[in-house]
């Protein structure tokens, strides 16, 4: 093309950040702790959470004998919410993106 | 000692002795002024150092004093770690566990979540205390004091409990199956004495627990 022009060229393909990535779900993680009872832990996820006992306290065997567990997953302000809830039971949690560390793309130029 | 929590027509009901119903009291005591005033700089104990509604804090820490010649609730008296002569640390410690980071990897994101969720949950977890307090009625002849809660109550003594735990239980630096570290210690240990109150606490909360369930 002999012919430069001064207009703005529109491309097809729009422009990268303007793509909408879906949301990834994020995840609620309650961490054990050497002080809380399991009985209690297992009160908080059936009271909080409205699991049933069974699943309750499977989840709650799993921050005992794993360390830590996924108890929900949602948007990041359902997450915010049930973490500061987790907090107000004195449980210590944390949110994350599920699947962390996966695609190395954060969106925000964030991350340590 | 108590027989711990059971549910009955009336409510969920315990009845405390005498000696642990001034546990209960100090450790209150303490646990509010440290939820109430590590922002500021140390100040006499018996000021709230942010203005509360109805803040009770001045009457618990005179009752606090009250207890002064009982060597049960000096040892009380120290567990906060907000005394004028310590640094900051010991609080922070435990604060740290209390209002623990949401994000494990972002320190941002963190102090955001802090910004707007930590005085909520300070403020909650002074309700709670306050409730469990004011729970505590008039002692009979033996000094023993007979709560019954309603379900409301109940959760705030369930909350209450745990953050009570959870501040000695820092403090001590328990951790994950250490019984035996704890039986070896001497009796008349000050850390062992506290540790007692730990674990009577955890009892507390268990019968608790199952009166709720």
């Amino acid at each position: 093309m002999d012919v430069v022009s001064t207009a703005p060229v529109e491309l097809e393909r729009p422009d990268a950040e303007e793509v909408v990535v879906p949301d990834t779900p994020w995840v609620t993680i309650v961490w054990n702790d050497p002080i809380n009872l399991m009985s209690y832990v297992t009160y908080v996820f059936q009271t909080y959470f409205h699991y049933s006992r069974q699943k309750a306290e499977k989840l709650m065997m799993d921050v005992h004998h794993k360390g830590k567990a996924v108890v929900s997953s949602g948007t990041r302000e359902e997450m915010e919410r049930d973490v500061e809830a987790m907090h107000s039971y004195g449980l210590w949690a944390t949110l994350e993106k599920s699947g962390k560390g996966g695609d190395g793309r954060t969106g925000r130029g964030g991350g340590a | 000692m108590t027989r711990g929590f059971s549910s009955r027509r009336s409510g969920i009901t315990a009845t405390f002795d005498k000696a642990e119903v001034a546990v209960l009291r100090g450790l209150l005591g303490e646990l509010l002024e440290l939820l109430r005033g590590d922002e500021q700089k140390p100040s006499p104990p018996s000021e709230p150092t942010e203005p509360t509604a109805g803040s009770p804090a001045p009457r618990d820490s005179e009752e606090a004093q009250d207890f002064a010649d009982d060597p049960f609730a000096a040892i009380v008296r120290h567990l906060g770690g907000t005394d004028d002569d310590k640094p900051e640390p010991p609080s922070d410690e435990v604060l740290k566990r209390l209002l623990p980071n949401a994000y494990v990897d972002d320190e941002d994101a963190a102090a955001e979540f802090r910004r707007f969720t930590e005085q909520g949950l300070r403020d909650g977890k002074v309700t709670n205390a306050e409730t469990v307090l004011g729970s505590l009625g008039e002692p009979n002849r033996k000094g023993e004091v007979t709560v019954t809660l309603d379900r409301g109550e109940a959760e705030a003594w369930l909350r209450t409990l745990t953050d009570l735990r959870l501040a000695i239980g820092t403090r001590l630096g328990v951790d994950q199956d250490d019984d035996v570290r704890w039986a070896m210690l001497d009796d008349d240990s000050y850390a062992k004495q506290v540790y007692g109150v730990y674990l009577w606490l955890g009892y507390v909360q268990e019968s608790l627990v199952h009166a709720l369930f």
